[in-house]
Formats: structure tokens, C-alpha cells, sequence
């Protein structure tokens, strides 16, 4: 099929507009500030030790077993550079170089061990990256004293906008299930917690506001950024966000989370937002002529964020309930989606010498470590890799390895998650879907839970 | 303040115990390491020779001595014990029932509450892998391992893991009053757990009673009766799984993160 070259011209036109670097720049200062506040914390509150340097066990990235964290003093070094980079993204110095070192350590540090994965520790890495890539310095910033303010094309907010578009959409595509729409989970058991609050307390515990947050979540996630993008809804969509991320950061344990979004959701403003609430910040009043985008950068945006629509799609390639086997799970949105609990045995056998044996704890995981592997498909066969590897090395044949995994899901009774017989040593650590995953209804405990 | 290992440090270790016997100079709590006193200490000193334990003591003054000064320092571990929970003193359980009402290492009670069912199932683990798991050979797969028993001189293993029994069902399902133990949360939550965890611990103390009736020590079971055995272990399974599963995810107890970050 032919393509039109004017209409792709038009494209690159268009995209190549210029606009206002503004909104742009407000959302560096905001990631470089999440960024830093982000790196005290985690110096503050000793989780450089705890999730990185006292684990003797990680469980590494399927192509990243090579990310391994530095010794002693050097994660601490680290850390600083990062909080110095996001300092430096924060205040606009070199802007996009501060955006790269500090996306770059930041990944680092998540790719250290999928039990710290976090959707919005992914989301910080990617603005970072696309904060490296665009004239992120353009305005508001020391680069931009030195420099002059400029503006910038269009397409770049496209990008930017189109990114925050995926997170919101796809999280919202992703409550419309059952749980989440007819019976409020796992809202329910999470409002539950707070049922002694004074005056709210007793509204909070009630299946109609795990309901009515439900929905009102779905919504908000589905809409949130055409109504932010159209002027005429955006106060109110704005208004909106802001009421919805400082509830969810009051109500539930989710960190810096509310605080990454709000920062994601200002691109979605007018590029000049800004200037309305900073007298005297008067952008740049010479425009540059726009110069269409060339076509590796059309190819390369355009990929990126096919990239973006592709990763949370990929969980239909899989068999079964995503939120259950979670295959497809991550970077895929799925936020707050699941409450679970699990419990493992691990069953290692070996053929030569004869031994068999039952793994009933793992001390060399910390809690949080446990408690990600104990529902989590892919980090139980993580886990029986290294099993069965630490027995070869002792000099150990013929290792299998099994797994009694049980979950419980929203609440639900526990179910059986893995085939008792599948040994989970010989199971691919790639992207294969696992065949020992059983369907939730396999396996279910056998005495009633439910009714009273 | 770890006053665990130097109230019941287990398993014994006679070898510790001994040398203290054998050596000459005096005995003081100060001096001796967690192995050479506590419970095990106590008794070892008690019932190690096995025998008339009184008349050995009455023919060795300084197993007596020795017997005097660990008790001693068990009483004084113990009441240590009991200011770090008193409300005058330590006040741990303000910690636990005060969380997020004023500043206590638990920042909200729910994670206050997630650590007291985190640790029944830690318990039940422990029972599990440390109490059973190691002296049946099934954690070490070097065969059975009976001196790997707790109280093993006494032959209170079964009465011990009986007790610690006791200590779940009471957390999990209250002293018989109504509102008392997580039972009554649960159903207050609309959760009604009961009829699972009653049926799991009623498994698991209906096996622990199989194994009694062996007439057996768990020392001497494991070695030549290990099916009962066996079967109490996997009782404790089920009971594990419906604490650390069931409950936790019908409360939404689970560790996350940290206190703070999850999505």
C-alpha cells in the first residue's frame, strides 16, 4: 500500500510545531523532585541495606542476572549520585545529561530484584528516559538562563501526553473484571483496614463505598486525560486528579505513588500552564521557524509508544486470568489491582546421590522477598533455579525440583497455584508461559469460609 | 534486646553444659553463653543423667550450684521479658495496640496487627521446620535426627509443641469468649474464618493426640515410627496455609514494600 507523503508531512509539520516548553519544564522539576525525595527515602528508612545489600539471594531479571548491587559503600555512593541527578534534573543543570544518570540509576536499582518492582518506580524510570531524550531543559531551568528559553515541538508533548495516556487507560482497561466492578475488590479489603476511623469509619467499611470507589477509579483511570487535554473539562479534571491521588495517598500504603502520577498528570495541562502561576516567567516570544521532524525521529516516537500500547496487551498471549497466573502483569499498569497472600513448600529431590528433601523456610529471602515469591509464578521457579543450582553444586544429579504454591486472591479461600508435580527446575525463566500455572478453580480449600 | 536465645536457647548443647560441670571456678550467669543456660540448661541439669535426678544433684554441689545460678538468670531473662511487654515499662504492647495513635514502631495498626498474625504463622513455620522437620531428616534429608528434638532430657516434646498449639488456637480463635482472638475481628469484617482454622487446628492437635498415643517420645518416634510423625507435620501444613493464605488475604495483612509503598 502506498503511503501519502504529504499527509505524513503534514504529520511531521504538525508535531514539529512549536509550543511552549513550560509544561514541559514543570514536569522535570516535579520528576527531579519526586527523584530526590525518593532517594532520601530510601537512605532514610535503611532500604539500601534491607533490599539490597543484606539479601544474600536476588531474584534477577531474566537478560539482567548481571545486575548485581555494588558492595558496602558503593549502593550508598550511588544512591547519592542519583539523588544529585535528580537534584540536577530538579534545577534544570544539563538537563538532559542529569535526566540519563538519573533514569539510569534509578532502573539500576529496580533491576536489582523483581520484589521491588513497582508500576510507579517504572513510571519514574520512563519520564526519566523520555526526560533525557527531549529538550527537557528548555525552559525553567539554570540551562535555560544560560541558554535563553526556547520552544519546543509539539510532538513532544504528543509523547509525553501519549505515555501518561497508556499509564491512566490502561490501568483503568485493566479494572473492568468482575472483582473490581460487582464486588469492589480488592478496595473492600483494603477500605476495611481503616473501619475504626472516626465519623468515616463506619462509611469506609461498607461494601457500597468499596463499590462506589470501584467504579469511581475505573472512571477516573479511563478519562482522566482526554478530560485533562480538552480545555473545557480540564479544571475540573484536574481538580479531580488531585482529589483522587490525595485520597488514594491517605487511604492506602502506596508511597510516593500519588505524588509521581500528580507529576505526570501536568503534561496533560496547556504547555503554558505554568507561566499563569509564575509572574513574570514570560516564555520565549520569537519562535523558532518548524522545521518538519525527520523520519527517525517519527519512526522512533511512534515505535516507543507502540511499545508502550504492545507491553500491557502482551498478558493476552498468555493463557488464564492475568491477575491470577500473572503473566503479562508487569509494565503492563495493572495497579492496585490484587490483594494476595501465598505460601510456599518447596519439595528438592535428587537422583544421584538419592537425597530428597522438604524446604519449608527460606532464610535467606527477607520478608518482602517471601511474600512477592509466595504469589508470583515466575520469582517460585526463580527460586527453585536456585534450589536446585545450589545443589548441583554440591554435587548433586538429577535435581528436581517442586512446589506446594498456594494463593489466596481478593480475599478468596486459598487455591493451588502450581502443579505439585511440575519441577519447576527444569521450567523456562524466559517468556514462555509456565505450564505448571493451574487455573484458579483447581484446587480450592475444603472447608467453608464464607457466610456465617 | 534478643532475650529469646538466652531464655530457651534449643537445641541443647550437653557438650556446653558440660564443660561448665567439669570446669572448677565460679559460676556466673555473666559468663556463661546462651547454649550453657535458659530452659535447656535448666533441663539438661535436671534430667540429663536421667535416673533419680534429685539424688544426683544431692551427689554433685556443683550441678546444684550451677543448677542455682542458671535459674536464677532465667528468672531475672524472664522478668526482663515481662517489663519490655508492661505497660509501666517497655510498654510493647502500647506498641502494638496503640500503633498509629501515637509514634510506636508500627506505623499504623494494621501493620501492628500483621505482625502479631505474620508471627502465629512464623510460629506454626518454626513447629514445622525446626521442631519436626530437622529431627524427622525430611529438612536435611541425612536421616532422622532425634537429639535435633526440643526437650529432649524432659521428653516434653509433644506437651511443648502441644502448648505452643494452645498459644495459636488462643491468638487465632480467643479463650472461649466471644470477642476475644482474630476470630471475632474476622467476623466483625464480614470474614468468617473460623469454621477453616478451627477445622485446620483441630487436624493438627487431633494428629499431635496420634502421636501421643504412639506411646512414644517425638525422640524416639521419629526414628522408629516416623508416619505419624509425618502426618502431624502435614496437619501443620494445612494449619500454616490457612493462617498465612486465608487469613492474612482475607485481612489484607500482607508485608508489603515497606510500611509505605505498594501499588
Amino acid at each position: 500500500m502506498a503511503t501519502d507523503p504529504r499527509g505524513a508531512g503534514r504529520v511531521s509539520t504538525w508535531l514539529a510545531a512549536p509550543v511552549d516548553g513550560a509544561g514541559l519544564g514543570a514536569l522535570r522539576v516535579f520528576v527531579g523532585l519526586v527523584g530526590l525525595w525518593q532517594s532520601v527515602r530510601f537512605v532514610a528508612r535503611g532500604w539500601v541495606e534491607t533490599q539490597w545489600l543484606e539479601p544474600s539471594f536476588h531474584f534477577t531479571w531474566a537478560g539482567f542476572d548481571w545486575v548485581r548491587p555494588l558492595p558496602g559503600g558503593w549502593m550508598f555512593a550511588l544512591v547519592a549520585l542519583q539523588g544529585l541527578a535528580a537534584l540536577s534534573l530538579a534545577l534544570g543543570y544539563r538537563s538532559r545529561l542529569s535526566a540519563a544518570v538519573f533514569g539510569a540509576l534509578f532502573t539500576y536499582g529496580d533491576l536489582i530484584d523483581k520484589a521491588l518492582y513497582l508500576n510507579h518506580h517504572y513510571l519514574l524510570s520512563l519520564l526519566a528516559l523520555l526526560l533525557a531524550v527531549t529538550p527537557s531543559g528548555a525552559a525553567f531551568s539554570l540551562d535555560a538562563r544560560r541558554r535563553g528559553e526556547r520552544l519546543v515541538g509539539r510532538g513532544v508533548y504528543v509523547l509525553l501526553r501519549a505515555q501518561v495516556a497508556c499509564v491512566y487507560v490502561f490501568a483503568g482497561l485493566a479494572k473492568l473484571n468482575a472483582d473490581w466492578l460487582l464486588h469492589g475488590e480488592p478496595l473492600r479489603l483494603w477500605l476495611q483496614v481503616h473501619h475504626d476511623l472516626p465519623v468515616v469509619g463506619s462509611l469506609l467499611d461498607t461494601q457500597a463505598a468499596a463499590l462506589l470507589m470501584s467504579w469511581a477509579g475505573m472512571l477516573h483511570d479511563l478519562f482522566i486525560v482526554p478530560l485533562l487535554l480538552w480545555p473545557r473539562t480540564r479544571r475540573v479534571a484536574l481538580l479531580a486528579a488531585i482529589c483522587f491521588h490525595t485520597a488514594i495517598w491517605l487511604l492506602f500504603p502506596i508511597g510516593v505513588f500519588s505524588l509521581v502520577m500528580l507529576a505526570a498528570i501536568t503534561i496533560c495541562l496547556a504547555p503554558s500552564w505554568p507561566r499563569r502561576w509564575l509572574r513574570g516567567a514570560a516564555g520565549p516570544r520569537a519562535p523558532l521557524p518548524a522545521t518538519p521532524l525527520g523520519r527517525t525521529v517519527l519512526t522512533l516516537g511512534a515505535a516507543w509508544i507502540a511499545l508502550q500500547v504492545v507491553l500491557p496487551l502482551r498478558h493476552l498471549a498468555y493463557p488464564g486470568e492475568v491477575n491470577w497466573t500473572e503473566e503479562g502483569f508487569r509494565f503492563a499498569w495493572r495497579v492496585m489491582l490484587v490483594e494476595k497472600a501465598g505460601h510456599v513448600d518447596f519439595t528438592v529431590e535428587a537422583a544421584s546421590p538419592p537425597a530428597r528433601v522438604r524446604v519449608m523456610d527460606t532464610p535467606d529471602l527477607t520478608p518482602l522477598q517471601r511474600t512477592m515469591m509466595a504469589t508470583q509464578p515466575d520469582m517460585i521457579v526463580d527460586y527453585a533455579h536456585h534450589l536446585a543450582a545450589t545443589w548441583r553444586e554440591r554435587g548433586y544429579t538429577g535435581v528436581r525440583v517442586t512446589a506446594d504454591a498456594w494463593v489466596s486472591l481478593n480475599g478468596r479461600p486459598a487455591r493451588r497455584l502450581l502443579d505439585p508435580q511440575a519441577d519447576l527446575a527444569a521450567a523456562s525463566r524466559g517468556l514462555a508461559s509456565n505450564a505448571a500455572i493451574l487455573p484458579p478453580d483447581a484446587n480450592v480449600n475444603d472447608v467453608h469460609t464464607s457466610g456465617q | 534486646m534478643r532475650l529469646g536465645p538466652k531464655i530457651d536457647y534449643w537445641p541443647a548443647r550437653p557438650v556446653a553444659i558440660d564443660a561448665v560441670l567439669a570446669a572448677d571456678g565460679p559460676i556466673t550467669a555473666g559468663a556463661l553463653g546462651a547454649p550453657a543456660k535458659g530452659f535447656s540448661a535448666v533441663e539438661y541439669l535436671l534430667w540429663g543423667r536421667g535416673g533419680d535426678t534429685v539424688a544426683a544433684l544431692a551427689a554433685e554441689p556443683r550441678r546444684c550450684e550451677y543448677l542455682g545460678v542458671v535459674i536464677a538468670d532465667l528468672g531475672a531473662q524472664v522478668r526482663a521479658l515481662a517489663a519490655v511487654w508492661d505497660p509501666t515499662g517497655g510498654d510493647f504492647l502500647g506498641e502494638l495496640t496503640e500503633a498509629g495513635e501515637r509514634p510506636t514502631r508500627y506505623p499504623t495498626l494494621q501493620a501492628a496487627f500483621g505482625e502479631v498474625v505474620n508471627r502465629v504463622g512464623y510460629l506454626i513455620e518454626n513447629i514445622r521446620t525446626n521442631k519436626l522437620g530437622k529431627p524427622l531428616g525430611v529438612v536435611s534429608g541425612g536421616g532422622p535426627q532425634p537429639d535435633g528434638v526440643e526437650s529432649p532430657f524432659s521428653g516434653r516434646s509433644l506437651a511443648d509443641l502441644r502448648a505452643n498449639l494452645v498459644g495459636v488456637r488462643r491468638v487465632l480463635l480467643g479463650d472461649g469468649a466471644e470477642e476475644l482472638g482474630l476470630d471475632g475481628y474476622l467476623r466483625r469484617r464480614g470474614r468468617y474464618l473460623a469454621p477453616l482454622v478451627t477445622a485446620r487446628l483441630d487436624a493438627a492437635e487431633a494428629a499431635l493426640d496420634a502421636l501421643g498415643a504412639t506411646g512414644l517420645t517425638l525422640a524416639q518416634a521419629v526414628q522408629t515410627e516416623p508416619a505419624p510423625v509425618q502426618a502431624l507435620l502435614d496437619r501443620l501444613g494445612e494449619l500454616q496455609r490457612a493462617v498465612q493464605v486465608d487469613v492474612i488475604g482475607a485481612l489484607a495483612l500482607t508485608v508489603g514494600f515497606n510500611d509505605a509503598d505498594a501499588d
